[in-house]
């Protein structure tokens, strides 16, 4: 009895709370996470077959195919998390809880990032099986690393947004990849250049790449911020 | 909280431009061959890379393409003709749906005020 | 209530003589245009500039006005932001489509490509595809349709001038702003009366819009009243 007395937890607590629970509920039931990270396997191979028998495709395409695979495999897992939660009504019930909605928010964008960096684990090493990918230095990969990052966070922020208020519509699994997809072209277009930068390798290149992980840095900040405000309007029912 | 991260976060984006954001000016950079292999501290290929080289090599975003193909030979005018011609139908058409939509609601909207108005005298006689 | 009180006609006068007025501009245009100075360099293609530019601010406008009538709708819940929210939505959609194929046509003769990625031209097919979806969720969005049609304009307003910014390290082959306020005196008059015709052309328009969604409220309002006094069934 006594743990529902006293003052409420703080937001960082919260916050940990709540990404817990997603990853618990993950954890227990696993099909989410193996379905899309079996998907996004999936998506490279047939990549790989769309470029059979001809040269190995340039490092433009790598680039671009890394991406694409990223951001297909990724709206896959958050459609159906976000499914699961609208038929268990988890939702509505965090929404009535004394919750901040910022640490509900984050904790949707997180839980996110976290398997979208999961599917990062199988199409780069994918690539660089079936395309040849080769990266470069530390340098390099730790550049990768931060646009893979600040990439999945963008992705991620607007994708928790929307992915949360779409209610019970009845083209909602459509509806979330049209919502979804327009808004993070920045995303797509940096991680896509600049990977492209750090594929190619030269000093120049690398310096291009730099600057398309600062724009994504930005973007990041206004996209996270434009959700912190939007998530309680688009939340509350009608 | 969400005041106290938005001003965090907006803070982050006003000191992007102090970390050099424009430091690289849009010009004409080093092809690739001129490149030394001196610049051992940055991460340069392995020799058993595959080739990473495109085409017409390296082309840095800042760079315009070249895009200086006018076509002599092509008439200009069916292309203007079109362009204007598109503009008007577009403006046109919408007009002319627009005005559709709100006869037809003003209809029905007519015909339910109607039967709303004939209920409320029915039901006061 | 009675038929004639609860009908409004789809414009007020002022509203016809504007939609006259710029029929008139646009018919009157074109003459202009045709006396207009050729520009050297593009040739005749170019004078597709007369109605490209205007159209395409007026699409810029029209985001813009959606994004502050969403942002208002949201955070203060007034129905008839959102009306003109929904209203401007419709008219970037179709001043961008216009854009987007006046503006391909022209890049064939003076690029030699339909399309090229520039940052101009992405730009504005990316609000272009937002306000489409803006309206595709408004339509079957369900009931929080219009939230999240409201959340997508404030996005998508707030989204454009990030790929904007992007000008300083990404490449450009389109004419910049400054060639409006640099232009040549003799292309001045057919320039400025195409703006006006066009911006008199988007208020009516907007107006036009406007009494349509209301029309739908009233509608709407109207249908819930014949509900509850038992004329229709569910």
């Amino acid at each position: 009895m006594s743990s529902f007395v006293g003052p409420p937890p703080s937001f960082f607590r919260q916050l940990a709370m709540l990404l817990w629970k997603d990853v618990k509920v993950e954890l227990r039931a696993g099909e989410m996470v193996y379905a899309t990270l079996l998907f996004s396997g999936i998506i490279v191979l047939l990549f790989s077959f769309a470029f059979l028998g001809g040269t190995p495709p340039t490092v433009e395409v790598m680039a671009g195919v890394l991406w694409v695979a990223l951001s297909l495999s990724g709206m896959l897992g958050i459609s159906r998390s976000f499914e699961r939660e609208r038929e268990a009504d988890t939702l509505r019930a965090l929404l009535l809880a004394p919750v901040e909605r910022s640490a509900l928010y984050l904790s949707k964008l997180l839980s996110i990032s976290l398997l979208m960096l999961l599917v990062c684990c199988v199409v780069v090493p994918g690539l660089c099986l079936l395309f040849q990918m080769s990266v470069g230095g530390p340098g390099a990969w730790l550049r990768l690393l931060g646009l893979l990052t600040l990439g999945i966070l963008g992705f991620a922020a607007v994708a928790a947004l929307f992915g949360a208020s779409l209610g019970r519509a009845r083209v909602r699994e459509v509806l979330l990849p049209l919502l979804v997809y327009p808004l993070v072209v920045p995303v797509l277009l940096a991680g896509a250049r600049g990977t492209y930068g750090i594929l190619y390798g030269t000093p120049e290149s690398l310096a291009d790449a730099t600057r398309w992980l600062k724009f994504l840095l930005a973007f990041d900040c206004m996209a996270i911020i434009g959700g912190l405000w939007l998530f309680e309007p688009l939340c509350a029912t009608e | 909280m969400t005041a106290r991260l938005c001003g965090g976060l907006l803070a982050g984006l006003l000191l992007l431009p102090t970390l050099g954001y424009a430091d690289i000016p849009p010009q004409a950079l080093p092809s690739r061959a001129a490149v030394a292999p001196t610049a051992a501290t940055t991460p340069a290929a392995t020799p058993s890379a595959a080739p990473k080289a495109d085409a017409e090599g390296f082309v840095p975003d800042s760079r315009p393409p070249n895009m200086t193909n006018v076509e002599e030979g092509m008439p200009a005018a069916p292309l203007v003709a079109g362009a204007y011609g598109f503009i008007w139908l577009a403006v046109l058409v919408f007009v002319a749906y627009t005005a559709k939509r709100a006869a037809n609601l003003e209809g029905e909207i007519a015909h339910l005020a109607e039967r709303i108005g004939s209920a409320e005298a029915a039901s006061k006689s | 209530m009675t038929p004639k009180e609860a009908s409004r006609p789809t414009l007020s006068i002022t509203m016809w003589a504007m939609l006259a007025l710029s029929i008139a501009g646009m018919l009157i245009a074109p003459q202009l245009i045709m006396r207009a100075p050729t520009e050297p360099t593009m040739g005749f293609v170019q004078r597709i500039f007369y109605f490209h530019v205007p159209c395409a601010w007026l699409a810029m406008l029209g985001a813009f006005v959606a994004g502050i009538g969403s942002a208002v709708y949201l955070f203060k819940g007034s129905e008839r932001a959102e009306q003109i929210a929904a209203a401007a939505a419709e008219l970037t959609v179709l001043f961008g489509l216009c854009v987007i194929v006046s503006g391909p046509l022209w890049a064939r003769k003076a690029w030699g490509v339909f399309w090229q990625w520039d940052v101009r031209l992405t730009t504005t097919a990316l609000l272009w595809i937002i306000f489409v979806a803006y309206l595709f969720a408004r339509r079957y969005g369900g009931p929080g349709g219009r939230r999240l049609s409201a959340g997508l304009a404030l996005f998508g307003a707030a989204d454009v001038p990030m790929i904007y910014i992007s000008v300083s390290i990404w490449r450009t082959i389109h004419p910049k702003t400054s060639v409006v306020p640099s232009l040549d005196p003799g292309m001045r008059p057919a320039f400025w009366l195409s703006m006006l015709t066009f911006t008199v052309l988007f208020v009516v328009l907007m107006q036009m819009r406007l009494r349509l969604e209301q029309a739908r409220a009233r509608y709407s309002s109207l249908y819930l009243q014949a509900q509850d006094a038992g004329l229709i069934d569910d």
